[in-house]
């Protein structure tokens, strides 16, 4: 073992991918979304392609979207059919979000023909106001940025990127990301220099950091992107099938994170940068293997979290109140002196 | 920093710890701050984020962890360096990693593949990181912690964070824990658990009245979360003083097993101790005590003073030279045997005989096997206490025949009688299939005695008498070779040695210049500086000191230049200086910790030049 990259690849050598549809997309839903400001709907696309390419040779250590990747490169023709499909949902959204459970942005997993495709195909729609993609910051390149973005215009081009963290001690230690916060800045510059928007992801508790860590590390991390960053959305840690996170989980070393410690980021975030757009969709958010608290109140935090989402209003937590919120708090004091991961659980609480 | 053993229980000590002029007992429980929990005011140690000015408590500043580092705040005594930050099921390699000390503290991340990080020099207190991870899987939790305790020597305190409860403290502490803290007490306090020292129990099912701790008597309010941690601190404080008395009186073990009885994930961790770490322990049990060895558990034969005890018997001891016949007798409920009423009456048929020189008498008992009678006085032959229930356990059969088949191999007799009641006889006849019987129902009974004296008296008389003083000089003899090895124990009290006074407290006599003396109490030669020189010419036990030292009544380990590290404490030791014996006394500490250790005696002198 030399390093947390081939502790991942090693428990990931267990998994054993379904048979997958390479003629479909992975997922395909509407959801709530914010576009400049206003409440409105997007279509989420998840694209089925070979995935993640820092994820086949490394790998993140929460990161279990390989599970959905195809094992052989995806064809264009099956992409493209992908992406028809996807578009018989439409239904008048103002946003398109394509995801691929990799980088779009990456010639080897869509080549950069195909990228273009896809998008006109998307701003064929009449009503489509911007279209995202998600992309690693070491496939951001001037000027296939520019010409993606005169390829969707007057629709706007978003690119989010899965920072993670500001901390190169967490990249590196906790998340093993493969790129540093600096690699993050310069892929920034580039976008915000072709005017693309850029929306960035904040993960909430990585493995290895305590409860109290990881709100500091989120809300540190909001503090140094707020000047370069359009929007904030902060990904809590759920529990991927053959990820270190799970392998940690099982062995009652990690627990996700309170719906409370979302709470707390997300008011000492909207302190720190009032201005920024935040949000926060909680995958999997009150079960075992999703963020959660007691059981008892997690329907009503996950309800308002989601409402803050769309307001960007902290007021929408004010009276959330329940028992475990002491517990939480309780551990939250307690890590400092337990030495160890400090896992209250699931079922039995405090 | 400053810490100073000042008593011994096998791997448990108690002593003083001092830090800028504070001075706190060990072992000790540190209570950590958390915010809505009183801190009990018999706290010694606090460990807090935020330390006061002026505390009378040694205040500990744990510094967050390698994700999060916390500043140091001046008003704290100690600081904890920061968790390593990756848990026990990482492999290795994730271990070697991150900053391990501050100051005189070191942090050890604690793994379940057991690697343990080379200890900075400067440490005089080493925490155990992941220990609540390793706790939950037994034999991984023992091997590691004596694999720890093993690395970071006599020197250094040992600090097991977030697992004390007042049911496991006293294993902790017997397994070489110095400090533990209260966050379990705290946890499970919010849990809704009152901790006892027999186990927890779930707030709703506590009636009113059973606790009357300071934070239960005459409210009994369960539900408040307050009051649980309350009572579970007063637990813990209450166990905190039992484990401390239990280690100044060398009864700690019992202690130990009377709270494990209730748990089975202790009791198997106190058995894999006891079954897989004999030389851990070992050489951390004195060879004699004053307490008597409690023997109540079916684990005994593994203790580790009894397990010492079978070993010297078949290794170092050989029978007296004249004994031709062996008798097996059974042990009695008073020691010495010879002072009960049974064996008197054994030896009355045996005096009768006509030639009871000739006759070796060895006890058949558990846990110990086999007692020839010259060792009856040793420790724990001398003083232990057994339930005695005429049922015996396969673990114990096994332990007599083979410890009869080992003693018989090196010692050989023409015949064998076996006074023992049934049960036992049957186990040895397993062995020893020509063993004459003389027990009748019971050993004391009339036709039993009878029988034994009549068989007795029919072999004896075959050989040519042995002498009352030869048989003194035999157990002088014998207990020289249980305590120095075979050959060394007969070279100090060989055939020109005469016996002064009588049994059980006598001298051995050399050229009219004594050597040695043997009381009851000790049930050991203790050595006069001719009798060391026998020691010196065989370079056993030895000590060397710094020449400028002339110590009167102790030698202090800091004065050790060097020691044999085979000392165990109450060993007899030679003190050289300057390659000559300058004194002979007792060790009250192991040669390893002689070695190492600045404070604290290391020999009590008996005689100096």
């Amino acid at each position: 073992m030399s390093d947390i990259g081939e502790f991942v690849q090693q428990i990931k050598k267990n998994s054993r991918r379904k048979n997958q549809n390479p003629n479909k997309p992975a997922g395909c839903w509407s959801e709530d979304d914010l576009i400049n400001g206003r409440k409105t709907k997007s279509l989420v696309v998840i694209l089925r392609t070979s995935g993640c390419r820092w994820s086949r040779y490394s790998g993140c250590t929460m990161c279990g979207y390989f599970n959905d990747s195809l094992e052989k490169p995806v064809e264009r023709g099956q992409l493209l059919a992908q992406m028809r499909y996807a578009l018989s949902l439409y239904k008048n959204e103002q946003g398109i979000k394509i995801f691929t459970s990799g980088s779009f942005l990456d010639g080897e997993e869509i080549p950069y023909d195909l990228q273009v495709d896809l998008l006109k195909q998307c701003v064929q729609k009449v009503g489509v106001k911007k279209v995202s993609v998600e992309s690693r910051p070491e496939f951001i390149k001037k000027e296939k940025i520019a010409n993606l973005r005169d390829v969707i215009e007057p629709a706007t081009l978003e690119v989010s990127i899965g920072l993670e963290s500001a901390d190169d001690k967490v990249l590196r230690g906790a998340v093993n990301k493969g790129f540093t916060f600096k690699d993050y800045e310069k892929a920034v510059d580039i976008l915000k220099k072709e005017g693309v928007l850029v929306k960035t992801y904040v993960l909430i508790k990585p493995p290895f950091l305590s409860e109290g860590d990881a709100i500091a590390d989120s809300v540190n991390t909001v503090k140094k992107i707020k000047e370069l960053t359009d929007t904030v959305s902060f990904n809590p840690v759920s529990v991927h099938r053959n990820t270190l996170v799970e392998y940690l989980w099982k062995r009652g070393e990690y627990r996700p994170p309170w719906l409370w410690s979302i709470v707390e980021i997300l008011k000492r975030s909207k302190e720190v940068a009032p201005d920024l757009e935040m949000k926060c969709d909680v995958t999997g958010g009150g079960t075992r293997r999703g963020a959660h608290n007691c059981r008892a109140c997690d329907a009503q935090v996950l309800d308002a979290i989601r409402r803050f989402s769309l307001e960007q209003d902290t007021g929408v937590f004010n009276g959330l109140e329940c028992q475990c919120k002491h517990t939480w708090k309780t551990s939250i004091d307690l890590e400092s002196f337990t030495y160890n991961p400090l896992v209250v659980e699931y079922e039995k609480g405090w | 920093m400053r810490f100073e053993v000042k008593h011994r229980d096998t791997a448990a000590r108690s002593g003083i710890l001092q830090s800028n002029d504070k001075k706190v007992e060990t072992p000790n429980i540190i209570f950590v701050s958390a915010p809505g929990f009183d801190i009990p005011s018999a706290a010694k140690m606090v460990e807090t984020v935020l330390p006061e000015k002026d505390s009378d408590a040694l205040q500990i500043q744990p510094l967050g962890s390698i994700w999060k580092k916390i500043e140091k705040n001046e008003n704290a005594d100690l600081f904890i360096p920061p968790y390593p930050g990756y848990p026990a099921s990482m492999s290795t390699f994730f271990h070697k990693t991150g900053e391990h000390a501050e100051g005189e503290w070191f942090v050890v991340s604690g793994n379940t593949e057991g690697f343990i990080p080379e200890i900075s020099e400067k440490a005089r207190v080493v925490t155990l990181a992941n220990v609540f991870s390793l706790f939950q899987k037994s034999s991984v939790f023992v091997e590691n912690i004596v694999k720890l305790r093993e690395k970071i020597g006599y020197s250094r305190l040992l600090h097991l964070p977030m697992i004390a409860t007042p049911q496991n403290l006293a294993f902790l502490v017997y397994m070489g824990a110095d400090l533990v803290d209260s966050v379990s007490a705290v946890t499970a306090g919010l849990n809704g658990y009152l901790l006892f020292p027999e186990g927890a129990y779930y707030k709703d099912e506590v009636e009113k009245g059973i606790c009357l701790c300071p934070a239960c008597n005459g409210k009994w309010d369960y539900t408040s979360r307050e009051t649980l941690v309350q009572h579970n601190y007063n637990m813990l404080l209450k166990e905190l003083s039992l484990v401390r008395m239990a280690i100044k009186k060398g009864r700690l073990r019992e202690l130990v097993e009377t709270r494990a009885v209730s748990s089975p994930a202790l009791m198997e961790k106190l058995r894999i101790l006891h079954k897989n770490h004999y030389s851990f322990l070992e050489k951390r049990t004195p060879l004699t005590k004053t307490a008597t060895l409690i023997a109540t558990s079916r684990d005994a034969i593994y203790y580790p003073e009894v397990k010492r005890f079978r070993e010297r018997v078949l290794k170092w001891y050989r029978k007296p030279e004249g004994a031709r016949v062996l008798l097996l007798l059974p042990c009695s409920a008073r020691k010495p045997y010879s002072s009960s009423k049974s064996h008197r009456v054994f030896r009355d048929a045996l005096r009768s005989s006509g030639n009871p020189g000739v006759v070796h008498e060895v006890i058949v008992t558990s846990p110990l096997g086999l007692v020839p009678r010259e060792l009856e006085l040793v420790y724990p032959a001398g003083r232990y206490d057994i339930p005695v229930t005429n049922h015996w356990y396969e673990d114990e059969k096994r332990m007599i025949e083979e410890m009869i088949e080992g003693y018989l191999q090196r010692n050989r007799y023409d015949t064998v009688i076996s006074h023992l009641p049934e049960e036992l006889h049957e186990i040895v006849k397993g062995r020893i299939p020509d063993v004459v019987s003389t027990c009748v129902n019971h050993p004391t009974s009339h036709e039993s005695i009878d029988k034994l004296g009549d068989i007795l008296r029919e072999y004896v008389t075959k050989y040519a008498h042995v002498g009352s003083r030869a048989r003194l000089v035999g157990v002088a003899r014998c207990i020289a070779q249980y305590q120095f090895g075979e050959i060394l124990g007969s070279r100090l009290v060989s055939d020109e040695v005469s016996i002064v006074g009588s049994y059980p407290s006598f001298k051995v006599v050399k050229d009219g210049e004594q050597v040695a003396a043997i009381s009851r109490e000790r049930g050991l030669l203790s050595l006069t500086l001719k009798g060391g020189e026998t020691l010196v010419s065989a370079k056993k036990n030895m000590v060397f000191i710094d020449k400028d030292f002339q110590p009167k009544g102790s030698v202090l380990s800091v004065g050790v230049e060097s020691a044999d590290a085979n000392i165990i404490i109450e060993d007899e030791i030679v003190v050289l200086q300057d390659d000559e014996l300058y004194a002979v006394g007792v060790a009250r500490m192991n040669g390893e910790e002689m070695n190492e250790m600045k404070t604290g005696e290391a020999v009590r002198i008996r005689h100096h030049r």
